[in-house]
């Protein structure tokens, strides 16, 4: 079954332009829903039916790395993984991302190869 | 990317209308501010949506092709990023350079649209990015003007990679000199030392720091007259070495961004290193003019000789061959003993300056506080974090607790990577304190582990090893006596055992005394005498971890292993960790904390 992926960006333009390399990756995929930062992402999480979720690190309100450790306290969600997209490039942020939970991790700006390299598996 | 071309321009269009919204929001308070930085409340308001801008526009601008924006961006979301940490503060100099780039940015929009591109904005660009690394890079503003634009993207990126690669390099020497004991007896691992070293020389140079430079010189000096042969003078040599380490973090903390700033105390710590090799007196010879290098050797081949009897000194033999003088060669020998006593002067000096008492056998002497109250830490962001909850629900976080959150960043932070080097001073610290003797190594370190679980296990770690270093590992003599190598084992093992995750403190030393534990614990009526009779050897050692059990009766040590021990069973709780002992006597003690997967979360 395709898989409903949550993209949470505060620029709506990165978000269209990571649903476009989503389909540009060829990766099947159901609903794309979008959030503008980690309090939005919880809201989409809990309402509705997320396989995957895509996000930014540094978001106004709440930031990736508060999302992450957020989402790890709510049973109902904390299992659904997460990647992070982000131009955080320092071993800091990512461990940091990474240790609270996250998947995996893609940098921006990034091609449609890596992005199914690192999706693909999931989808 | 492929993209068709009318998508394409949509999305750039998008992207321009959202930068454009960025400025539009964050400038009237750029503006305010470069006009009165002592605005200090609006400050906050300023580094948050600037850094926002550049930092879209680094992670977005890529996608447009809009490389003269991307670049200009990543120098200005270098140095706010340092901002943001608190590496260094923002300058009047710099919120102007926020403004113009704010300007610059907003003046373009329809331009890059126009054109779908932004080529044309090349050298403002450039030159506004050299303009704000300038204000954290250690040249100066002649020096700016001399240089081409283009060399500027290549010396951000050289100086960020020099710095990360100076820290690993100091950590690196760091840990060798804390080993230092067992390093000297290496050759080869003394000469991937030097090597070391002598990056972190050339990497300062490269930052142009001259004093760094000239510091690390010395100590590549130092260390190779040790490779060829020469003796250091007095005890613990690595003090001076790692003293000079902790300098160089200082003035490079002090210093973000260049290498500029003078190191505190050069000369002290110079005098310091180059006072650990006694000069050897030909040397000294060559270097005052009084004697020409060849006749040294000439000296020396004579000196050699097996017919030469009595054994003559190079001294008495140049004295003899008529080349100098026995007065000028004592006004040396006298030059040399006065700069021995200076440097040792200096060196309680130092001490006294860093807070702590003079070197000397079994006193504590590294300057980096070691002890992470981790209760305290973990309060402490609890706190925080409890405060940034009750204010977010009531729509806005006043600024000093926005700052105290940041800097409550680096303990959620704590990884073991980073505290494995603390752990290793500490140990190196306690052993030479206990007069002993110890080689302590540390395997299978999970660096993914939590960071709650890094900060509970650090307290629990230092009880377990300095219990190891001060009543489980026996004197030298002592070792020796009985047959055993007379520098000590202790390691420290991470292990993932199925769903749980191992983690053991073990030694070679003497052992529990399950007798007298078993009799105390008798006399205290804890267990009763038949339970006593059914006990295993294992359960009788993990009395120890009872309340109110204490072997040591002088308690002459800041561990007495009865008390820290319960101490550690407590502290343990909250990671619900199952305490396994396991000792023999005489063959040592296997102290191991089993962690169920709930708690590390790898």
């Amino acid at each position: 079954m395709a898989k409903n992926v949550l993209l949470v960006d505060d620029s709506s333009t990165m978000r269209k332009i990571i649903s476009r390399s989503l389909r540009q990756a060829g990766l099947e995929f159901g609903k794309i829903f979008e959030a503008g930062d980690g309090q939005e992402a919880l809201a989409v999480l809990e309402s509705e039916e997320v396989d995957i979720v895509l996000s930014d690190i540094n978001m106004p309100n709440m930031n990736g790395i508060e999302f992450l450790r957020e989402k790890a306290g709510r049973d109902a969600i904390k299992d659904i993984p997460v990647f992070m997209i982000s131009t955080e490039t320092g071993e800091d942020i990512i461990g940091e991302a990474k240790s609270l939970g996250a998947a995996g991790a893609l940098k921006k700006p990034f091609t449609p190869d890596k992005v199914n390299e690192v999706l693909g598996p999931l989808m | 990317m492929v993209m068709d071309l009318r998508e394409e321009q949509r999305l750039l269009r998008g992207f321009l209308k959202e930068l454009f919204e960025m400025i539009r929001e964050v400038e009237p308070f750029t503006l305010a501010l470069a006009e009165d930085p002592e605005r200090i409340e609006i400050e906050e308001r300023v580094v948050k949506g600037c850094y926002r801008l550049f930092h879209s526009i680094k992670g977005t601008g890529g996608y447009f092709k809009l490389d003269q924006l991307v670049y200009l961006a990543e120098a200005y979301d270098y140095v706010l990023d340092m901002v943001r940490s608190s590496i260094i503060p923002l300058e009047p100099i710099q919120i102007k350079l926020l403004a113009d780039g704010c300007r610059f940015i907003r003046e373009h929009l329809s331009s890059i649209w126009e054109e779908q591109g932004d080529a044309a904005l090349k050298t403002e660009a450039r030159a506004l990015s050299t303009a704000i690394l300038q204000t954290v890079s250690s040249s100066g503003a002649q020096q700016a003007a001399l240089q081409p634009p283009s060399q500027t993207a290549t010396r951000l990126e050289v100086h960020c990679g020099l710095f990360e690669e100076i820290g690993e390099l100091l950590e690196l020497a760091e840990q060798e000199f804390v080993l230092w004991d067992y390093i000297a007896l290496d050759h080869d691992r003394v000469t991937e030392l030097c090597r070391v070293i002598d990056r972190l020389q050339r990497n300062f140079s490269l930052i142009e720091s001259s004093d760094l430079e000239r510091l690390t010189q010395v100590m590549g000096a130092t260390l190779n007259r040790f490779l060829g042969g020469a003796f250091f003078q007095g005890e613990y040599p690595e003090r001076s070495f790692i003293r000079a380490i902790d300098a160089i973090r200082t003035t490079m903390e002090c210093s973000p961004g260049s290498g500029l700033t003078a190191l505190k105390e050069m000369d002290s710590h110079l005098v310091a290193l180059q006072g650990l090799i006694r000069q050897p007196i030909g040397e000294m010879l060559v270097q005052a003019g009084l004697v020409p290098t060849q006749t040294v050797e000439e000296a020396l081949v004579r000196q050699r000789d097996p017919q030469q009897q009595p054994p003559r000194r190079l001294g008495e033999m140049l004295v003899e061959m008529g080349e100098v003088s026995k007065e000028e060669i004592e006004q040396l020998l006298e030059n040399q003993h006065r700069q021995q006593l200076h440097r040792k002067e200096l060196n309680q000096e130092l001490a006294v300056q860093d807070g702590r008492p003079a070197a000397g056998k079994g006193e504590p002497f590294l300057t980096t506080d070691l002890r992470l109250d981790q209760e305290s830490s973990q309060r402490l962001c609890s706190l925080v974090d409890q405060l940034m909850k009750m204010h977010q629900d009531q729509g806005s976080v006043p600024e000093p607790l926005l700052e105290l959150n940041r800097l409550c960043a680096p303990l959620r932070n704590a990884t073991m990577q980073n505290l494995i080097p603390r752990l290793k001073r500490f140990v190196h610290d306690r052993t030479v304190a206990a007069g002993k003797k110890i080689y302590f190594t540390v395997q299978g370190v999970r660096s993914e582990l939590k960071s709650e679980l890094v900060l509970a296990l650090y307290q629990p770690l230092l009880e377990l090893l300095a219990n190891s270093i001060e009543h489980g590992l026996e004197e030298p003599e002592e070792r020796a006596a009985a047959g055993k190598n007379s520098k000590g084992r202790l390691s420290l093992l991470f292990l993932l055992k199925g769903e749980e995750l191992w983690v053991s403190v073990e030694d070679d030393g003497r052992g529990l005394d399950l007798d007298t534990i078993s009799r105390l614990a008798g006399e205290r009526k804890m267990v009763s005498q038949q339970q006593l009779g059914e006990m295993t050897s294992r359960e009788r050692a993990a009395l120890i971890l009872e309340d109110g059990l204490s072997t040591v009766d002088d308690q002459r040590g800041q561990a007495g292993r009865g008390l820290g021990m319960a101490r550690l069973a407590e502290q343990l709780e909250p990671l619900a960790a199952t305490i396994d002992v396991l000792s023999r006597p005489d063959k040592g003690t296997r102290v191991t904390l089993r962690i169920p997967q709930a708690k590390f979360g790898v």
